[in-house]
């Protein structure tokens, strides 16, 4: 089940791999509904399929105002992680005295519970925009740092051989070699920051907002009322798909741009 | 000295001077500065306020510790079993994993509210988030670590006639465990994670709780305290995970080298 499958669709590949996880999927949903409608689970634990996507076209303007105040938030700390997490990166990697300090403590700090910082920010900056954005952009910002120097690091040695027997520069060893190489690694990292930066937002919207997915759905939890509770997580994960997405798309522009047509290092 | 002498010291002596700059950047702070006790507290009053009240903080750290712990075991077990299931009946594979799979783009942790509402505000609803959040990183590298063993080892195990459930036994599942164990290393740390935010939503005690209360309360000597205990579980819990793969390491011979990354 590799990734060529996906890549060349046929008629065969599409039963093989898109068909037995759908299947799972309506057979899931179909169940579901079956239950519900025999009461066998309470509705105001558990709604319809069909309910959820009543209320959520029911709501679509509610939803997809507060679904878009979220995405620009999250959208906001993960440009404001990468721009930060790969300068970091950067620097950490060209500078042994900042790497001998700043790494162990990167390292000890990615097995904490960052998460639990959330009313630390909420302290500092308030209850608005900026204490959710920047918690996002703190969440976001590790898994790109790490990759960035990773990245950077992991330049094979005959690269790095080929550059000294013809004499570039260092800076042309870095944006001509070092760079292209780390590419893979860096858009990783920011695929991971993605989801953390809506989880960051969302977190900020559960403790403080009076907008927002998370607030609709901390909302909707407290009322108990699980339609829109269910409607709010759907746009919720099309927020974050959405914002996965569009880092690939960078992704495929950027590899496209830095290596024109030819095919070597760095592809994904 | 040589220079190696050197540069290992300096890799345990600049991280140290550098959160020690922090902490008297912090109590200076306090104490020069004037900050606001509200936003910044001096490391001093920290620990003062943790020696002060420490039966009390104890006491919620001990129920953070235990329902993360709780969290972890079962939601890395079922993670490990499933994948494994996943990886010797192919069919289930091919329905499952895929969804499984598009789990991980998802933010997750957006989801606790849905365990309040179903499970209510106990600590049910925060042990079952955390087995949530758990199972994913298990389940996935488990199932890289099933498929990781190398052709020559399946074809030997082949070639001597080996049953199936030997080839499992055998090969499959010694070659997966050094993803098996950095996939635990990663649910530890979520571990924690799941149980903070269950507080944070619902819990009336707890490290989550004390945190919680404590931004409002307007003594961040206590958030800081909270968070401090916080940080010493979630490396304990990190380190247990450490010490097991040394010992399971140990216990296989470690033919296999670590190298699985997440």
């Amino acid at each position: 089940m590799s990734a060529r499958h996906l890549i060349a669709p046929s008629a065969r590949n599409l039963m093989d791999v898109w068909l037995p996880p759908l299947c799972l999927l309506l057979a899931v949903c179909i169940l579901w509904q079956l239950g519900m409608s025999n009461d066998i689970v309470s509705g105001m634990l558990l709604p319809r399929p069909t309910g959820v996507i009543s209320y959520g076209v029911d709501n679509i303007a509610m939803l997809s105002a507060q679904a878009l105040f979220t995405a620009w938030q999250a959208a906001a700390s993960l440009l404001l992680a990468a721009f930060l997490g790969i300068t970091a990166g950067t620097l950490i990697f060209a500078s042994s005295i900042a790497r001998d300090t700043f790494y162990p403590i990167i390292l000890v700090l990615q097995v904490l519970p960052k998460v639990a910082m959330a009313p630390l920010f909420v302290v500092w900056l308030g209850t608005g925009d900026t204490a959710r954005i920047a918690f996002g952009a703190f969440l976001a910002f590790f898994p790109v740092l790490l990759a960035t120097t990773t990245g950077l690091e992991q330049t094979p040695q005959y690269a790095l051989r080929l550059c000294r027997s013809l004499l570039t520069t260092p800076a042309q060893t870095f944006c001509f070699v070092r760079v292209p190489y780390a590419l893979l690694h860096i858009f990783s990292g920011l695929r991971i920051a993605a989801t953390l930066a809506v989880t960051g937002v969302v977190i900020g919207e559960f403790m403080t907002a009076s907008r927002g997915l998370g607030y609709v759905i901390i909302d909707a939890s407290n009322r108990i009322d699980s339609k829109a509770l269910f409607a709010a997580l759907m746009m919720l994960c099309i927020v974050g798909l959405v914002l996965f997405g569009l880092v690939v798309l960078v992704q495929r522009a950027f590899k496209a741009w830095y290596f024109g047509q030819s095919n070597y290092a760095g592809g994904a | 000295m040589t220079n190696d002498a050197v540069i290992r010291i300096r890799r345990i002596v600049l991280p140290l001077l550098f959160i020690a700059a922090i902490l008297a950047y912090m109590e200076a702070s306090v104490r020069i500065w004037h900050v606001s006790p509200l936003v910044l507290a001096a490391p001093s009053k920290i620990f003062a306020t943790l020696a002060a009240s420490l039966p009390l903080f104890l006491e919620h750290a001990k129920q953070t510790a235990v329902e993360a712990s709780v969290g972890f075991v079962l939601g890395a077990l079922s993670g490990v079993v499933i994948a494994m299931l996943m990886s010797m009946w192919q069919p289930l594979q091919r329905a499952l994993y895929p969804n499984l799979i598009a789990f991980q783009l998802l933010p997750k942790i957006a989801l606790a509210p849905l365990f309040t509402l179903w499970l209510g505000v106990g600590a049910p609803s925060r042990i079952v988030f955390t087995i949530f959040l758990c199972f994913f990183p298990a389940m996935v590298a488990t199932m890289a670590g099933m498929s990781s063993a190398p052709a020559y080892a399946t074809t030997l195990a082949r070639s001597l006639k080996a049953s199936r459930l030997q080839t499992f036994t055998l090969v499959h599942v010694p070659f997966a465990v050094p993803f098996i164990m950095s996939g635990l290393k990663v649910a530890a740390t979520l571990a924690m994670i799941g149980i903070v935010v269950g507080e944070f939503v619902t819990a009336q005690s707890g490290l989550g709780y004390l945190i919680m209360f404590a931004s409002s309360s307007g003594d961040s000597s206590i958030l800081f305290a909270a968070l401090f205990l916080l940080c010493i579980e979630g490396l304990v819990l990190y380190g247990v995970v450490v010490i097991a793969e040394g010992l399971v390491q140990r216990w296989y011979g470690a033919p296999f080298e670590a190298t699985a990354t997440l």
